[in-house]
C-alpha cells in the first residue's frame, strides 16, 4: 500500500447526527461530553454541549462513523429464544480490497435464520469502499461480498498470490471463501476451492505454516450448538447457554494447494494434529511464539485450556500450551478465552500474549520468557487484573496510540450473560443487559499498564455490546485508528486524535515473488541500537482482520538506524537507515541478507 | 452511630477502620433485587431473606443471610451491600469481612481492599486456613507473588495437609522462578489428595523450566485427562452454597451428589431442576441413572427414553436404557439399544455387552 499525504482532516468536520435508530445517551461519569468536540468539530454525540466552564480534555479517539458514511447496524435476528450465536459475533475487517492505497471496511452481519441459519438470506455482510475524500460508500451489491450466512467473523489474505486481498467469512453454518477478481468484485469459490467447513466457525487467520509461499488457513470452531437446549443463570433467569453445555469440537486447518495453479484448499486438521484435542475455540493468532523461525498457532479457548500448537516443521503441530504456561492462568484455571493478540508489550523483542476473558475472570497477559521456555502469567504484575474482572472482553489490539514507543492496549467488552444492566447503557432493553464499556490501557514504557478513562471517553464511554475490533491507519496520517463492531448495534469508526508524543514509521513488508504482504514476517527497527519489534499480521483480536502493516511509534527518535526483516521462511534481511514520520516499503531481495 | 433505616432508628457499631477507608458511606436501605425474571423459588428465597432484614434491621445474622442468598445467586452488588451491614453491626464476627472480601474480589475490587478485609478476618479468626488461602489467591492475581507465597505458607502452617494451599504455593514459586521447590509442594498437593488438572499443569510447567521435558510431557498428559477443582474445605462458603435454590444450583448439586454416590438425594435435586429444564436430555439421562442406582428401573427407563427423544445421539443413554431393559428381562429390546450405542460410538462398551449376550453389532 503506497503512502499518501493525507488530504482530508476528518476530525475537523462537524457531525451532529446520531447513528440511525440508536439511542445516544451519555453516562453520568462522562457528563459534559468530555471533549467529544475536538478542534472545533464534534462527533456523533455532540448534541450535549457539556459544561462550558470546564475545558474538556482532548479526546484521543474521535468517532467519525456517520460523517464518513458508515451506516452499518448489526442484526442478530433474535426472537427471544436466546440462541447462543446471537451474542458471539460479529467481526470486522479493515483492508484495501481495490488496491487504491486506502483501507476499506467489511462488516459481518447476522440474519433471521436461527436456529437453522438458512431460512432467510437477509440481512447480509456489507463492504464499504473508502473514496479519496475519506468517505465510505456501500459497494456490497456490486462487489458480491454480501454473504447471507449467519456471520461470525472474517479473515483476509491473498490466497492466490495475485496481489489482491481475498476474503474468508466464518459463519454459524457453512463458511464461505471469496476470491478477489482484481476489479473490485469477488467470486464465491467456496465449492471449487474445496472449502467444506460446516458447524460453527469463529476467528480465522491466514498464515503459511509449511513455507510453500501460499497462505494456509486456521479456523477456530466453537461448539456443537443445540438450539433446543435452554439455559438459566444462578438466579434461575433464562440466559444464553455457555460453551460447556455443548460438545466441544476441534479446529480446522486448511492447507492451500496454490502451487497447483488454481485456488484450492485441503482440510489437513487430522494429519496436522490440530484435530486431536477438541475444545471451544474463539480467538486465534498465528505467530512464531518460540522464536524458532516457524509460525505457530495460539488458540484462545472458551472454558477449556488454551492451545499452543508448535509448528513441528514437517506439516504437523504439537500442543504445548500446558507445558509452556499458556494454557491456564496463574492459578491453573481454564478461563473463557475470547480474543487474543500477540505483541511485544515490554520491548524485549519477544511476542507476548494477551487474552480477553469473561466477567469475574481477569483478562490474562502472558509474558514470553524467551528461549522456548514458555510464558508467565503477569496480569497482576502489569496492572491488568482488577480492572477487567467486571467485564467480558472480546476484541483486542496492541497499538502505540500516542507514538511514544510502547504498545498500549484496547479491549472491546460486552457480556454474554444477562445479568443486571449497567446504569446508562447505551442500548435499549433487552440488549442493555449485555452492554459494557470498552477499556483502554496505557503502557508506561516498562510493560506495565494503567487504565485511562477520560481521554478515551468517546471510545470507552458508550456502553454497548462490542465484539470485533480492528486497527489500521484509515486516514494515512501515521497513527492507528480503530473500528469496532457491536451486537445489535452500529459498527463504529474512531479516528486517532491523541496527542502525538513522538515520531512514527509504518513499514509494509512485501515479497515481490509472491506479489503480496509478507504475512508472518517480523519487522525490527533499530533506533540508537534499541530494537522495536512488530509482526506483519492481519489475524488477531476477535473475529476480525486488521491492516497488516507494521506500525511503530518512535518517541523522540528522529531517525531509524536500520530495519531488519525476518521473512516468513526464516530468512533475514537488513534495510538501510530511514527518516521517520513516513510510510516505507521493504521488499524482499532488495536489502542485505543477514546470517 | 445512629442510622435511620426504613423509618426505624437503630444504633449500630461500625468498624471505624472500614468506614474511614470505605469510598462511600454505607447505604442503609435494604437492597431490593429485581426478581422479575427469576425462577419463583429463587425470588421467594430472596423475598424471605429480605423480609427478615426488614423485620430486624439491627440483626447481623439477618443481613448476613440476605447477603449470602444474594451471593449464591450471583447478585454480588447486593451481597456486598448486605455483608457490609452485617460487618458494621457485628464487627467481631470474622464471617462478614471474609464473605465481603470474597464477593468484592469477584466484583474486581482493588486487591488492597480485599487483602485488608481478609486480614481483618484473619485477626478475628486466626485459625481458619481458607482466609489465608483466599488472600494468597487474591495477592497472586494482582502479581504480589512474595506476599502470596507467605499467605499460602501461613495456610499450610495452620493445616499442613491442605492440599490446595500446597498447589497454590507451588504455582507461586514457579512464578517466582523457583521450580524445584515448587515441585516439592506440588507433590505434597498430590500426596494430600489434590490430584487435579491444575496441579499437574503446574508440574508440567515446573519440569519444563527445569529442562526435564519427558516428565513435563507426562505431567501434561495427566493434566489433560483431569479437570481442575478447588478442593478447599471451607465451611463458611459451603454454608453459602447450600442456600442456592435455582435450577442451576440443583443441577450442579445433583451431579455432586451422584459423584458422592448419594443417588437418592440426587433425585430430589434433579426433580427440582427438571421443573425448569424439562427438555434437557442430560438431566433425564442422569435422573434415569439415579433411579436405576436406587433400584427403580421402570422409572429409569422412562427418563432414558425421554433423554433419547430429546437427543437420539446419546450413546450412553442407549447403553443405560439397554441395562434397564435387561433388568426387566426385555433382552431383545436391550440388544437393540446396545446396537444403537455402537452405531453412534463404535468403541462404546456396549460392544462388550453385546458380546456377552452373544449378539453382534450391526
Amino acid at each position: 500500500m503506497p503512502s499518501r499525504t493525507p488530504t482530508v482532516s476528518l476530525g475537523i468536520r462537524r457531525q451532529v447526527v446520531s447513528a440511525p435508530g440508536r439511542v445516544t445517551r451519555l453516562i453520568g461519569a462522562l457528563s459534559g461530553l468530555l471533549g467529544m468536540c475536538l478542534g472545533g468539530g464534534c462527533t456523533d454525540h455532540a448534541d450535549n454541549p457539556g459544561d462550558a466552564t470546564q475545558a474538556p480534555p482532548a479526546q484521543w479517539f474521535t468517532e467519525i462513523t456517520t460523517a464518513v458514511g458508515l451506516d452499518f447496524v448489526h442484526e442478530t435476528g433474535a426472537t427471544g429464544e436466546l440462541y447462543m450465536p446471537e451474542v458471539i459475533g460479529p467481526g470486522a475487517a479493515l483492508f484495501d480490497f481495490d488496491n487504491d492505497g486506502d483501507l476499506d471496511i467489511y462488516l459481518i452481519n447476522g440474519n433471521h435464520g436461527l436456529p437453522d441459519a438458512v431460512v432467510e438470506q437477509t440481512p447480509t455482510n456489507r463492504l464499504y469502499r473508502q473514496d479519496p475524500d475519506g468517505r465510505f460508500v456501500d459497494v456490497t451489491a456490486e462487489s458480491g461480498l454480501g454473504d447471507g450466512g449467519y456471520g461470525m467473523g472474517v479473515a483476509i489474505g491473498d490466497i492466490d498470490n495475485d496481489g489482491d486481498a481475498d476474503v474468508y467469512v466464518t459463519n454459524y453454518g457453512p463458511d464461505r471463501l471469496y476470491q478477489n477478481r482484481g476489479d473490485g468484485t469477488f467470486e464465491d469459490i467456496t465449492q471449487s476451492a474445496g472449502i467444506d467447513v460446516p458447524g460453527w466457525s469463529c476467528s480465522a487467520a491466514f498464515f503459511d505454516y509449511d513455507r510453500d509461499g501460499f497462505l494456509d488457513l486456521y479456523v477456530t470452531q466453537y461448539v456443537e450448538f443445540d438450539p433446543h437446549l435452554r439455559c438459566f443463570d444462578e438466579a434461575g433467569r433464562r440466559d444464553y447457554c455457555g460453551p460447556k453445555e455443548f460438545p466441544p469440537v476441534h479446529d480446522v486447518l486448511l492447507h492451500n494447494n496454490g502451487s497447483s495453479g488454481r485456488p484450492g484448499f485441503t482440510d489437513v486438521s487430522e494429519e496436522a494434529g490440530v484435530a486431536s484435542i477438541p475444545a471451544a475455540g474463539l480467538g486465534v493468532v498465528c505467530e512464531d511464539l518460540n522464536d524458532d523461525g516457524w509460525i505457530d498457532v495460539y488458540v484462545a479457548n472458551d472454558a477449556y485450556p488454551n492451545h499452543l500448537w508448535l509448528n513441528q516443521r514437517d506439516g504437523t503441530f504439537r500442543e504445548v500450551a500446558l507445558m509452556m504456561g499458556a494454557a491456564y492462568n496463574l492459578h491453573g484455571q481454564s478461563e473463557a478465552g475470547m480474543g487474543v493478540v500477540a505483541a511485544d508489550f515490554d520491548n524485549d523483542s519477544r511476542l507476548d500474549l494477551f487474552v480477553t476473558h469473561l466477567r469475574v475472570e481477569t483478562n490474562t497477559h502472558y509474558r514470553n520468557l524467551g528461549r522456548g521456555v514458555g510464558f508467565d502469567d503477569v496480569t497482576g504484575e502489569t496492572g491488568l487484573a482488577a480492572s477487567s474482572m467486571e467485564y467480558t472482553g472480546f476484541g483486542t489490539a496492541a497499538l502505540d496510540v500516542e507514538l511514544d514507543g510502547d504498545l498500549d492496549l484496547v479491549v472491546a467488552n460486552g457480556r454474554v450473560n444477562r445479568v443486571d444492566p449497567l446504569p446508562d447503557a447505551s442500548i435499549d432493553p433487552p440488549w442493555n443487559l449485555l452492554a459494557e464499556p470498552n477499556l483502554f490501557y496505557l503502557n508506561d514504557g516498562t510493560g506495565r499498564f494503567e487504565l485511562i478513562e477520560r481521554p478515551v471517553a468517546s471510545l470507552c464511554g458508550l456502553i454497548e455490546i462490542t465484539r470485533g475490533l480492528a486497527i489500521g491507519d484509515i486516514d494515512s496520517d501515521g497513527d492507528l485508528d480503530i473500528l469496532i463492531s457491536n451486537v445489535q448495534g452500529p459498527a463504529r469508526l474512531y479516528r486517532n486524535t491523541s496527542p502525538r508524543n513522538g515520531h512514527w514509521l509504518v513499514v509494509r513488508a512485501t515479497d515481490l515473488s509472491l506479489r503480496r504482504d509478507a504475512i508472518g514476517a517480523r519487522v525490527t527497527v533499530f533506533c540508537d541500537g534499541q530494537p522495536l519489534v512488530r509482526a506483519i499480521t492481519r489475524g488477531f483480536s476477535y473475529l476480525s482482520s486488521s491492516d497488516p502493516r507494521a506500525h511503530f511509534g518512535l518517541g523522540d527518535v528522529d531517525r531509524v538506524d536500520r530495519i531488519e526483516v525476518r521473512w516468513p521462511d526464516g530468512a533475514r534481511e537488513s534495510f538501510p537507515a530511514t527518516e521517520v514520520d513516513r510510510f516505507v516499503q521493504v521488499t524482499r531481495g532488495t536489502g542485505k541478507r543477514q546470517p | 452511630m445512629i442510622v435511620i433505616a426504613a423509618g426505624v432508628a437503630i444504633v449500630v457499631l461500625v468498624p471505624d477502620e472500614e468506614l474511614s477507608q470505605s469510598p462511600a458511606p454505607l447505604d442503609w436501605r435494604v437492597p431490593d433485587p429485581d426478581t422479575s425474571r427469576m425462577q419463583a423459588r429463587v425470588a421467594q428465597r430472596l423475598k424471605e431473606a429480605r423480609q427478615a432484614v426488614r423485620r430486624q434491621l439491627d440483626s447481623p445474622e439477618a443481613w448476613g443471610r440476605f447477603g449470602a442468598v444474594c451471593d449464591v445467586h450471583e447478585l454480588y452488588g447486593h451481597a456486598a451491600q448486605c455483608y457490609r451491614h452485617a460487618y458494621a453491626l457485628a464487627p467481631n464476627d470474622f464471617r462478614w469481612p471474609y464473605l465481603l472480601a470474597y464477593v468484592r474480589e469477584l466484583q474486581g475490587a482493588d486487591v488492597a481492599e480485599t487483602t485488608r478485609l481478609f486480614q481483618k478476618a484473619a485477626e478475628l479468626e486466626p485459625e481458619f486456613p481458607p482466609v489465608f488461602f483466599r488472600s494468597a489467591d487474591a495477592l497472586m492475581r494482582e502479581g504480589k507473588l512474595d506476599e502470596a507465597r507467605d499467605h499460602y505458607r501461613k495456610a499450610i502452617q495452620l493445616d499442613p495437609t491442605l492440599a490446595v494451599a500446597h498447589r497454590g504455593l507451588g504455582q507461586a514459586l514457579i512464578a517466582l522462578g523457583d521450580p524445584q521447590t515448587a515441585l516439592h509442594h506440588l507433590e505434597r498437593a498430590v500426596q494430600y489428595g489434590q490430584q487435579d488438572g491444575a496441579v499437574f499443569a503446574a508440574m508440567a510447567q515446573a519440569y519444563t523450566r527445569l529442562g526435564d521435558f519427558d516428565r513435563a510431557e507426562e505431567a501434561g498428559q495427566k493434566s489433560r485427562r483431569l479437570s481442575s477443582v478447588l478442593a478447599l474445605p471451607d465451611p463458611i462458603r459451603f454454608e453459602v452454597e447450600a442456600l442456592g435454590i435455582s435450577s442451576k444450583h440443583c443441577y450442579d448439586r445433583a451431579r455432586t451428589l451422584m459423584q458422592g454416590g448419594d443417588y437418592a438425594a440426587a433425585i430430589d435435586q434433579w426433580k427440582i431442576a427438571e421443573e425448569s429444564l424439562p427438555n434437557d436430555p442430560q438431566l433425564h439421562h442422569r435422573l434415569g441413572i439415579s433411579y436405576m442406582r436406587t433400584g427403580r428401573p421402570a422409572l429409569a427407563i422412562e427418563h432414558y427414553r425421554q433423554a433419547l427423544e430429546l437427543n437420539p445421539k446419546l450413546a450412553n443413554a442407549h447403553f443405560n436404557l439397554g441395562i434397564g431393559l435387561e433388568r426387566l428381562g426385555r433382552v431383545d429390546e436391550a440388544i437393540e439399544h446396545y446396537r444403537r450405542a455402537v452405531q453412534i460410538d463404535p468403541n462404546h462398551r456396549a460392544v462388550r455387552r453385546l458380546g456377552q449376550l452373544g449378539s453382534a453389532p450391526r
